[in-house]
Formats: C-alpha cells, structure tokens, sequence
C-alpha cells in the first residue's frame, strides 16, 4: 500500500490544523463500513448472461496464441524430417538467388555471359534479337534499370561470330549504338555485330 | 483465486463456459457494489449499476488483455458505467437521492451502516461524499475508502498522475468544506431553535 503522505505535502502550505483535519477525514473514510451486495445478485447476473460467440477475429487470434500439443510417432518424424529435406534442395535447386536482378538468356548452346546494354529511357519495351536466336524477340525482353533509364541482358553464347540488334516498344528495329562493328542486313540497314571470345565476360 | 487462476477462469469462459463467470462475480461484487453505492448513495441504484457492470465486462471480456489483473479492468468498467448514469440523472440527482433513500431497500442500508459506524457518523459523511461533484467523489473514493495506488487512480480515471494526485486532493479539501457548513448549518439551526 502506498504512503499517504506524498499527498498531503500539497497541504505544506496550509496550517498544521488543517492538515490535521483532512488527515482525519481521510481516516473516517476508511472506516466507512463494507456493505454487503444484495443476495439476489449473483443469480441474477448468471440468468443475464448467456454463453456467446466472441468475433471470429478473436476467436482466431486466440486459436493462433494458444499453444498446441501434437503427438508423433518416430516413423511420422522420420517422414516430416524427409519432406522438410526435400523441400529444402528443391528451393535451393530452383529459388533464383537473390541479388540484383538481370534478364539472362542462354543460346543454343550456353556459353560466356555477354551483357548488352542499351540506354534508351523514352521506350516502353525493347528486345533483343539476333542472329543466336533466329531473329525471334520472343523470350528475349531485357529488363529496365530504373535509377539510369537503360535496359539489360545478360546472354549465355558459345564463342562465335553474331549479328543482332533492339526492337523497341514491338517495332522499331535500330543497331547497338555502342556496337563495336556493323554489318549490312542486305536491306539498306545495319545491324551489330557481337563477336564472342573463350571465356570472357563482357558488357557491350 | 490468484491471478493465474484468474486467468484460467477467464479463459474457460472465452472458451465458452458462461458459468464460470460466477466465480469472478463472487469474487468481486463486493468492492463493485460498494463504489456504486458510495457513488450513488442508492441501494437500488448500486445494485442495478453492479449488474450491468459484470454483464458488460463479460460482453466485453474478449477484450480484455491477457496477463493483466482483473480486478482494475472491471473497476474501469464499473466506473464509467456509474459514471454515465449520474451525468443522466444529474439534473435531478437531489430529488432521486431523496426519493431513493425513502426507499425500503436503501433505508435498510442505511441503518445498516448506522449499525456497523457507531458512532463514527457515516451518514454525515457519505452525505457530504454526495454532495460532492462527481469527478472529485469518486477520486477520493477510489484513494481513501478503496485504497488504490494513484498510478491505478488515473488509469481508471484516465488521466495523468499528477492530474490524478490533483483531483484527489482538491476532492479532499472539498469534502471537508461541506463537512464544516453542514456542520455550520446544523449549530445555526439548533441556536436559532434556542
């Protein structure tokens, strides 16, 4: 029970009478006698009551809080332990992993990662097609970067000579602007050319 | 009935044993019926506000928060409620107390209590307790007849401690001026009598 006395220091200021006076009506207060409750109370706030069905909100959060017991057999162990395991292979198997995220294709037959590269903030898609993979922009879409506004691919090709080039927003069909050779499409236009050394990474 | 046991109590009713519910009515109609009473002054009245007090704590008891103590959250409760109903019967609250006390029922608490004081003068006091505004009266009731700590006060009041520490004590230096007129008033009633 806590000291009465901290409250009384509001009365520092008065006259020890008074202090005395509402000392003792303090104390007449306490004294003031417990009264019983009407007998009929209980029972009637039992005939009030009914059992009732809380929110399902509740209920739910309930069920969630409340802690469960399960009893397993070593052998339903053994098979939980076997579908966790698998589980966990699967997902490293087939999760991509994390870290920023880049379009990658592979040609026909895997290879070096050659990254392209096209800034080209204005369009709405761009695609890349090329001689790797039968001029077919499908499956080939390079992914935007948002901060610089250009567009990316990453390629798997074997060593080999390439000729490709962008199809922005579905139709427009231009050369790498930062190709390091061109050649002619036989048609009046130009395309890139992409030529793929042994075992180098190189963005172009 | 610790607070574990409490818990496991409250519990089985969430889980929708509405008949445990008696053993916290059993537990705490007492102290619930005992601030209505000095709150109100009606035996009738005290009874009525403790009835609905515990039907809205169990309405509402999904509400209340696990590994916290019982007892103030019903105070709360009970308070507000008796709260509410003298804010609605404040314009008449004089007459209703009077008619109140006319009533069997009240009268019979009333000497009841005249029984049990002695000679301490209860009905003086819980006279000028009634006389005292509501938001006063029931800090001091709360402080000094329940023997709560002030952190408890100003949560069920909902307001700051030393709001809380105020307002009880201004309730006490207010009960003691009404105490000292009716005082005042009964020697002038009696020498003008001589």
């Amino acid at each position: 029970m806590e000291s009465r006395t901290p409250l009384l220091q509001h009365a520092e200021l008065e006259s020890e009478g008074e202090s005395e006076a509402l000392l003792h009506i303090t104390r007449q207060i306490r004294q003031m006698p417990y009264l019983d409750p009407p007998e009929t109370l209980v029972s009637a706030v039992l005939d009030a009551i009914r059992p009732r069905q809380f929110p399902w909100r509740y209920r739910v959060l309930r069920w969630a809080r409340s802690p469960r017991s399960f009893t397993l057999t070593p052998l339903q162990v053994a098979c939980v332990a076997s579908v966790l395991i698998l589980l966990s292979f699967v997902s490293a198997l087939y999760l991509p992993k994390s870290g920023p995220r880049q379009a990658v294709q592979g040609g026909p037959q895997g290879g070096a990662p050659i990254t392209l590269m096209l800034t080209m903030p204005e369009a709405r898609s761009v695609s890349v097609v090329g001689t790797f993979n039968a001029w077919d922009e499908n499956g080939y879409e390079m992914k935007r970067d948002e901060t610089k506004g250009a567009w990316t691919l990453v390629l798997q090709l074997p060593a080999g000579h390439y000729e490709y080039a962008f199809v922005l927003d579905g139709h427009t069909i231009i050369p790498d602007p930062q190709a390091e050779f061109y050649e002619d499409d036989g048609f009046g236009n130009q395309n890139g050319v992409l030529i793929v050394g042994n075992h180098h990474d190189k963005a172009i | 009935m610790d607070q574990l046991e409490e818990q496991q109590v409250i519990s089985a009713i969430l889980d929708g044993d509405a008949d445990a519910y008696v053993m916290l009515v059993n537990r705490y109609q007492q102290p619930i019926f005992n601030l209505a009473y000095r709150m109100t002054g009606c035996r009738a009245d005290a009874a009525d506000l403790t009835q609905d007090a515990f039907l809205k704590a169990y309405e509402q008891l999904y509400r209340f928060r696990e590994g916290k103590k019982f007892f103030p959250w019903l105070y709360t409760i009970a308070l507000n409620h008796t709260r509410n109903f003298l804010r609605k019967s404040k314009t008449n609250r004089t007459t209703a107390i009077e008619d109140c006390d006319l009533h069997s029922d009240s009268h019979y608490a009333a000497q009841e209590e005249d029984k049990i004081c002695g000679r301490l003068d209860c009905q003086r006091l819980q006279g000028a307790l009634l006389a005292l505004p509501w938001e006063y009266r029931e800090a001091v009731i709360l402080r000094y007849r329940e023997e709560l700590p002030m952190e408890d006060i100003a949560s069920a009041l909902s307001i700051s401690l030393s709001g809380a520490k105020m307002r009880v004590y201004r309730g006490l230096k207010k009960l003691r001026e009404i105490l000292e007129l009716n005082d005042d008033g009964k020697q002038n009633a009696s020498s003008s009598t001589c």
